[in-house]
């Protein structure tokens, strides 16, 4: 089974992006790491149908999501055997990411999601209203809590960063 | 220049992406292999994953999805089990959205406007069949099929709305004002409105949303008639963020910004809460830009004045709840705090249910919250929480406007409570 046309760019361009906001959301940099992988994983099994799509990428981000938000992570046969595929150790996150990531756990889960999307996922509210299934200004809220609520801390982040 | 908080992010993703390492895609190809070998259990497990959700997901949470504790300075969150005072379960009867002519498996997205006019929007994809898991149903995009219903007992029974035009391939938010009036904004399109049950539609740019998509964002938010934008601003603009300004005003809908106008921040980074009770008080809650109490403003004469009310020492923002009279006032704390006002001063309650949010606090009156987290649905009664038997735990609890309590369960099942009054065995119908 050959990699099909268009999924490898699609992979590389998309994975390192994807893990990096599981991550800023779950605060957990191994998981992050194993939904993005699981997350493309789908999208390779569907690729036929998927690559179909105005938006491949978005669909991979959508799973993505779901798994994270539902934390229903399946520890399937495909995670399993890829877990024993990684290469080499990467260095974890320095604590400069972490403050950030601690700053975020703070907030409630959907603020959190609103938020994440929103700055490094660069998506707008309706397209994140799209994904989670809810109104636009449900989001909209969500993401304007979850801002005036991370405020405070990203003075305390930025200079944590400079000192890093 | 980048603000402040976009140049965090970034900074964030720059220094983070190259932490994940992907597999090389030749082992993707591998694991997929195996996968497919395997499809049969690996769905077995799946479909018991999915039913054993609800209670793992409670060990799994880390982050606050444990039960409520009881804090030492304020009066106890009790469970069900093991309490001399648990509430009888209350009676839940089910109702299907059945469309006829529509396939029972559309998934529907359900808005009520009150204990018996109820919206649905079900749409069904191509890839929803037996051998499509969850997340392929999820997408589709411009293959799915659209159809819109409405209900006039409570979700009984549902009609076809057939005066609509295709909405297939649509992403749709409905604002829903009553059981006649219902906007559909098409994201990226239009708005498409009805005002005579779906009998006939007239079409909207999305530069000029109906005024009826308006209100029925300002009733669903409690702020009945009047919202608060930046000056210019559309309320309901397309594919993009809020807009972003120094201070956003408070306007009544239909005539515009109202004068004088209270001490306002800018969004999002100052957000405002706006409240309109129904005693006739005007309530305001603005949130601190830094660390600090939250701003809270009262107009107690139709609009005419505006008086801050200090906020509790310990408060960092959040929420405003009133009761259905507009008589009791409660303020939530970002960290599961509770406040009363009473004799026009705070006084603290017993704490909020682990990860309850404004969103999920109903005030029923008489001294009495409703609140919802992961675990379900907690009743404040006597200074004490109790989890009310039977409920699943609910991401949104609502009060519609004749009292009825709307809310949905992680699931996407809805869940409405008709009638008025702080009975604790009031009934709840599960809409799925």
């Amino acid at each position: 089974m050959s990699p099909p046309t268009g999924f490898t760019e699609l992979y590389a361009t998309h994975f390192q992006r994807l893990a990096t906001q599981l991550y800023a959301y779950l605060g957990d940099h191994a998981e992050a790491q194993d939904l993005a992988q699981e997350a493309f994983c789908r999208a390779f099994d569907r690729w036929h149908r998927i690559s179909a799509y105005d938006d491949p990428a978005g669909w991979v981000r959508r799973v993505a999501w779901n798994l994270a938000t539902s934390r229903l992570r399946r520890r399937a046969t495909a995670l399993r055997y890829l877990s024993r595929q990684r290469e080499e150790h990467v260095a974890g996150p320095e604590p400069d990411r972490v403050a950030l990531v601690e700053a975020l756990a703070k907030l409630p889960a959907r603020h959190r999601l609103a938020v994440v999307l929103h700055h490094l996922g660069q998506l707008s509210t309706a397209e994140i209203a799209e994904q989670q299934g809810v109104a636009e200004g449900t989001v909209r809220s969500w993401l304007s809590r979850g801002r005036a609520a991370l405020a405070a801390h990203v003075s305390d982040v930025r200079e944590e960063s400079s000192r890093a | 220049m980048p603000e402040p908080m976009d140049q965090t992010f970034a900074d964030f993703a720059a220094r983070t992406a190259g932490t994940f390492r992907a597999v090389p895609v030749e082992a993707v190809a591998s694991a997929v292999r195996r996968r497919r070998r395997t499809r049969h259990g690996a769905l077995a497990a799946l479909a018991l994953a999915a039913i054993i959700a609800p209670v793992t997901l409670l060990n799994l949470g880390g982050r606050g999805e444990t039960p409520p504790v009881v804090t030492p300075s304020t009066p106890a969150v009790t469970s069900p089990s093991g309490s001399p005072s648990a509430a009888p379960a209350p009676v839940v009867e089910t109702r299907a959205v059945q469309v006829p002519g529509v396939a029972p498996d559309f998934p529907a997205t359900v808005v009520f406007t009150d204990a018996e006019h109820g919206w649905a929007l079900l749409v069904g994809c191509p890839s929803r069949a037996p051998a499509c898991d969850q997340d392929d149903c999820v997408q589709a995009g411009h293959t799915c099929t659209a159809v819109l219903a409405r209900t006039g007992d409570g979700g009984r029974t549902w009609h076809r709305v057939t005066g609509v035009p295709s909405l297939d391939g649509k992403v749709i938010n409905l604002y829903a004002l009553d059981g006649q009036t219902i906007a559909l904004h098409l994201i990226k399109e239009k708005f498409l409105l009805t005002r005579d049950g779906g009998a006939t539609f007239t079409t909207h740019p999305l530069s000029a949303p109906p005024q009826e998509a308006v209100l029925a964002d300002a009733r669903a938010h409690g702020h009945e008639g009047y919202g608060l934008a930046c000056p210019g601003a559309v309320t309901f603009e397309d594919g993009a963020s809020a807009p972003e300004c120094e201070r956003v005003q408070l306007y009544k809908i239909g005539s515009g910004p109202v004068v004088p106008q209270p001490q306002l921040g800018g969004n999002p980074n100052r957000a405002s809460s706006l409240h309109r009770g129904l005693d006739g008080r005007f309530w305001l809650l603005t949130s601190p830009e830094h660390e600090g109490a939250p701003r809270i403003q009262l107009s107690e004469d139709g609009l005419r004045s505006w008086r801050q009310l200090p906020a509790p020492a310990q408060a960092t923002a959040f929420g405003l709840v009133l009761s259905p009279d507009g008589a009791e006032v409660w303020l939530t704390g970002n960290t599961q705090q509770l406040w009363r006002l009473v004799g026009g001063a705070w006084q603290r309650q017993a704490d909020l249910p682990a990860e309850t949010q404004p969103h999920q606090v109903v005030a029923l009156g008489g001294g009495i919250l409703l609140a919802g987290n992961p675990s379900g649905v907690w009743r404040l009664q006597d200074g004490v929480f109790t989890q009310v038997p039977g409920l699943p735990g609910l991401g949104i609890l609502t009060r519609l406007p004749d009292g009825t309590l709307f809310g949905y369960d992680d699931n996407g099942r809805k869940w409405l409570s008709p009638g008025t009054g702080n009975a604790a065995d009031r009934p709840w119908i599960k809409i799925f």
